[in-house]
């Protein structure tokens, strides 16, 4: 059975702008341990992405993630994936997880189609023996036939969506991870698309999606949450949720109307300073 | 599951279990030997593509280096270009090796942040992927040596046998610095152009254009004090026929222990921070 369980999990982004090098962290140990200046020694600016975010993900969860900009999405999903690990709190997974944050990690236009399946798909974590038993099924669906021995750079845009649609979409994950979906190319493309994802995703135990587009949220997730400032606000069935969205934003359109500018700055990120152990 | 384990380091509560997820990178991506090589040899073949000699440019700027310059001082220094000639040549082969990797290390997770960002992938298997990069580039260079033992007359020995043993263990050595290197310098960018600054004096002061005979009195201390020099030595001579001295394996050892340790340790410190800091 697979399950997911995050505990008061926090992810913090250190800034380190251009002048934050080697120089200010030489100067930081000088000055704060000689002349002790203890401002100048730990405290950083960082962004809080995700703020004591506790929940369990159970078998069989198909969970969808709405919020604004910046609500912490893509940390959220990146902190599942095992990408970023909580800088305060801890995360559990049971079952083996694959992130699908873009359609084909690791290609490399140089290369030929048939062996950009095989790297990018090595990179997913198949096994060799896995890739070439898939091999003819992949080919055959990304429809690119000869061009697959022809190097990636002469393939026009679509082609190229294709191609890393049709390895993607081949793993059998058990805890399977989407961002924004996965971009399908034309419309005849589409088609077959969507029901390539509706098949993996019911191959999968737990799916987590991160969208911006309700239609697509109602039509895979059972389960949605909410993120704001990287805090969830609310955990619950999908129309529930999406409801509570919408009224939320409609809410905040009306207020924005009323109060000009200044709520913008609430639409950012939460920077706040914070000790962080760098 | 049948997976390649390189990329699914278990995700088992993160907060305790750092040293484990950091021993595993390490173990699982030196492992991880077809999809290392793959990328090795796919970013050689990149260098081949719509070039003649791809990889060998740079052997042939080697080439004219070691000619020109050994022909120079030889008779300069009054030695018999057919001794000399070899020694350059293996040192600066070696040499050529080093640095590449100590350059390339310190970038080598920098370039790969798209990837990192998106898979759980291992970061010793990156680090892996820069050395053997760079060996397969060693062995195009190695053709120069092998050119100019035959003009020289150099003859193959039983010590010859020993140059493997020594490569593994100057690999092995590679592996931890460029390991060190990309962690710190993917931190503080500043150490980058500070290694290229070190290396170049490193150069110099490192007995590859002259021999350590030639230091005379107190400076004499000056090679074998360098644990450059040592680390030169195990494979550079097994090339000229010479086998190291006994000391010169166990000070080589003894830097391969160290330094692995150090690495480790780092490792199990700082692996989980390195992805904030990209």
């Amino acid at each position: 059975m697979a399950e997911i369980t995050l505990k008061n999990v926090t992810a913090d982004f250190p800034i380190y702008g251009n002048q934050v090098s080697l120089r200010n962290a030489l100067l930081g140990r000088v000055v704060g341990g000689v002349l002790r200046q203890p401002s100048t020694t730990g405290n950083r600016v960082v962004v809080r992405a995700l703020d004591n975010v506790s929940l369990t993900i159970n078998h069989g969860d198909q969970l969808g993630l709405i919020g604004h900009n910046g609500a912490g999405k893509s940390t959220f999903l990146r902190v599942l994936a095992g990408i970023y690990e909580p800088s305060i709190g801890s995360i559990t997974v049971d079952g083996h997880v694959s992130p699908l944050f873009n359609v084909s990690p690791g290609l490399d236009i140089d290369d030929s189609g048939y062996d950009n399946i095989m790297t990018c798909a090595l990179l997913l974590g198949m096994s060799r023996h896995e890739i070439e038993r898939k091999m003819p099924e992949i080919a055959a669906f990304t429809e690119l036939s000869d061009y697959l021995a022809l190097p990636a750079r002469t393939y026009s845009s679509g082609m190229l969506v294709r191609l890393g649609f049709a390895i993607a979409t081949a793993i059998d994950p058990e805890i399977l991870l989407l961002d924004e979906g996965l971009g399908a190319g034309d419309a005849r493309f589409a088609s077959r698309a969507a029901k390539r994802v509706e098949a993996m995703i019911e191959r999968s135990s737990i799916m987590v999606l991160a969208s911006h587009s309700d239609e697509l949220i109602r039509q895979m997730c059972n389960r949605v949450i909410l993120l704001d400032h990287g805090r969830i606000l609310a955990d619950g069935p999908t129309t529930e949720v999406l409801d509570m969205y919408t009224h939320m934003n409609k809410e905040e359109l009306l207020g924005k109307a009323q109060s000009g500018p200044t709520n913008q700055a609430a639409d950012q990120m939460a920077v706040q300073p914070t000790t962080a152990t760098v | 599951m049948q997976r390649v384990i390189a990329l699914n380091i278990p995700q088992h509560s993160a907060q305790r279990s750092r040293a484990r997820i950091a021993l595993i990178d390490v173990l699982a991506g030196i492992q991880a030997v077809n999809i290392w090589s793959r990328l090795g040899w796919r970013d050689t073949k990149r260098r081949y593509r719509r070039t003649v000699f791809g990889p060998f440019w740079t052997t042939a700027s080697l080439a004219l280096f070691v000619l020109t310059l050994g022909l120079l001082w030889a008779n300069l220094w009054g030695h018999d270009p057919k001794t000399y000639l070899p020694y350059l040549t293996a040192g600066m082969v070696c040499w050529n090796l080093f640095s590449a990797i100590c350059t390339e290390g310190g970038s080598c997770l920098i370039v790969q942040e798209t990837l990192i960002k998106q898979l759980r992938i291992s970061y010793t298997l990156l680090v892996c992927a820069t050395i053997w990069r760079n060996v397969i580039v060693f062995f195009h260079n190695i053709i120069i040596y092998v050119l100019v033992c035959i003009y020289a007359g150099t003859s193959v020995t039983w010590a010859t046998l020993l140059f493997i043993p020594g490569f593994i263990l100057f690999c092995a050595n590679g592996a931890w610095i460029v390991g060190l290197l990309a962690a710190v310098c993917t931190r503080y960018r500043d150490i980058q152009q500070l290694v290229g600054t070190l290396l170049q004096i490193s150069m110099f002061l490192t007995p590859i254009l002259w021999t350590p005979d030639q230091l005379k009195g107190r400076m004499a201390i000056l090679a074998d004090l360098n644990p450059l020099y040592h680390l030169m030595a195990i494979v550079r001579d097994p090339l000229l026929g010479i086998a190291p001295s006994p000391m010169q394996w166990l000070v080589v050892l003894a830097i391969t222990i160290v330094g692995w340790a150090v690495l480790i340790r780092v490792m199990i410190k700082f692996r989980h921070r390195i992805v904030y800091w990209l």
